[in-house]
């Protein structure tokens, strides 16, 4: 038996902490939104996340308007919280903490909530082409939550990229359906078809992953985000 | 549901490497294995031996995922010779590898396999410890050196 006893006097916060809301885009239309939370630290075995501000205080009973009515729950990377109704700039914030209580620095992020921006769903199922014959084409197809007069496929760099952060892809090799202007009902489905060829050209990076987002503008001018 | 696409443009052609044996004998059913270092197509795959003659024969192997297994027994190649087997595939969206290849020695006999054994004679780490005797040889100097002193001890 030993007559000691070893202990660590940890008093450092967990360093560096962001939050992202929906992969950093600057407008949703959804109330529910995705964040992403991290901090440096490799290890985040006991951390907990505190996270408060402009939310639906019914939805989560944890995730309250202040910092002092909200709880803290089990550290997670990507928790999903719904903002609180209303189109405005909503802002969230969070605050880590360690296994031992050390808390970090509050971390914050602002969205715009308009409702009246047209969600886009794509489907696909690829998510591997080459630049050989045959292997050289991508296609997939998007749907607009509203009718809309104009749409637009951009090589983006990160998911919550606007219509105006991106290149648009050019048809120079074969791609289709990556521009167009008319009159599109919502039930629209409009297929895309890509060429690597085409996303070389955009910048695409070879041998990684790369974003790819249509965009659509609907009757009242408003783009999707 | 996602409203963007994730798509990785691949442009790299698969590595690959034969394992097959080195020597082998006319009677051995020998496994070769043709590895990549991915996942491959299985509408592809150029497999052949080119003998000393520079004749070609085709094979077709087994289709693995990541590889092309195939059981081969050379006992149309002559005894003595050297063939040579050439491998080229597939990944999954149309790269296609480098030629890649391997000789093989075709022998008469199992007995001539021994040359593994012979291998082991290269273990010539044995001899070289045997070298440690040259520390005996210095302690002997040693020895002499004190016989030497015991002489000039005795001379005075």
């Amino acid at each position: 038996m030993s007559n000691f006893v070893y202990i660590t006097l940890d008093t450092t916060a967990p360093a560096n902490p962001v939050v992202t809301i929906a992969g950093g885009a600057l407008a949703v239309s959804n109330q529910l939104v995705q964040l992403a939370i991290s901090v440096d630290d490799a290890d985040k075995t006991g951390y907990q996340m505190l996270i408060w501000g402009d939310v639906d205080t019914t939805y989560d009973t944890k995730v309250q308007a202040t910092e002092a009515t909200s709880q803290w729950q089990a550290y997670s990377a990507s928790p999903q919280v719904k903002l609180s109704a209303g189109d405005a700039s909503k802002t969230i914030n969070v605050r880590v903490r360690d296994a031992v209580n050390n808390p970090s620095n509050v971390a914050v992020d602002s969205v715009n909530l308009d409702a009246t921006i047209p969600t886009i769903t794509v489907t696909y199922s690829a998510t591997t082409i080459s630049e050989q014959s045959g292997k050289d084409t991508f296609s997939f197809t998007f749907q607009s939550s509203d009718a809309f007069t104009d749409y637009k496929v951009m090589l983006v760099t990160s998911t919550g990229a606007t219509d105006t952060q991106g290149t648009q892809i050019p048809v120079t090799n074969g791609s289709t359906n990556v521009s167009g202007t008319g009159s599109f009902l919502s039930s629209t489905v409009t297929t895309v078809t890509l060429k690597a060829q085409d996303l070389r050209l955009a910048g695409a990076n070879m041998n990684a992953q790369n974003i790819i987002k249509p965009f659509v503008k609907n009757q009242a001018g408003v783009w999707s985000a | 549901m996602a409203s963007y696409v994730l798509l990785n443009i691949d442009t790299a052609s698969p590595n690959i490497e034969i394992y097959a044996p080195s020597y082998t004998t006319v009677d051995i059913l020998n496994e070769i294995v043709i590895q990549a270092n991915e996942e491959l197509s299985l509408d592809y795959q150029e497999i052949y031996v080119v003998d000393a003659n520079g004749v070609r024969y085709d094979y077709s192997f087994a289709f693995d995922g990541d590889s092309y297994i195939g059981h081969v027994r050379f006992n149309n190649f002559p005894v003595g010779s050297i063939i040579t087997l050439y491998a080229r595939v597939m990944d999954k969206v149309g790269n296609v590898s480098n030629l890649v290849n391997k000789a093989i020695h075709i022998a008469n006999s199992i007995t001539l396999l021994t040359m593994t054994i012979s291998d082991r004679q290269a273990n010539v780490e044995i001899s070289d410890k045997g070298r440690s005797v040259a520390t005996n040889d210095r302690a002997m100097k040693i020895i002499v050196a004190d016989s030497d002193r015991s002489e000039n001890i005795g001379s005075n």
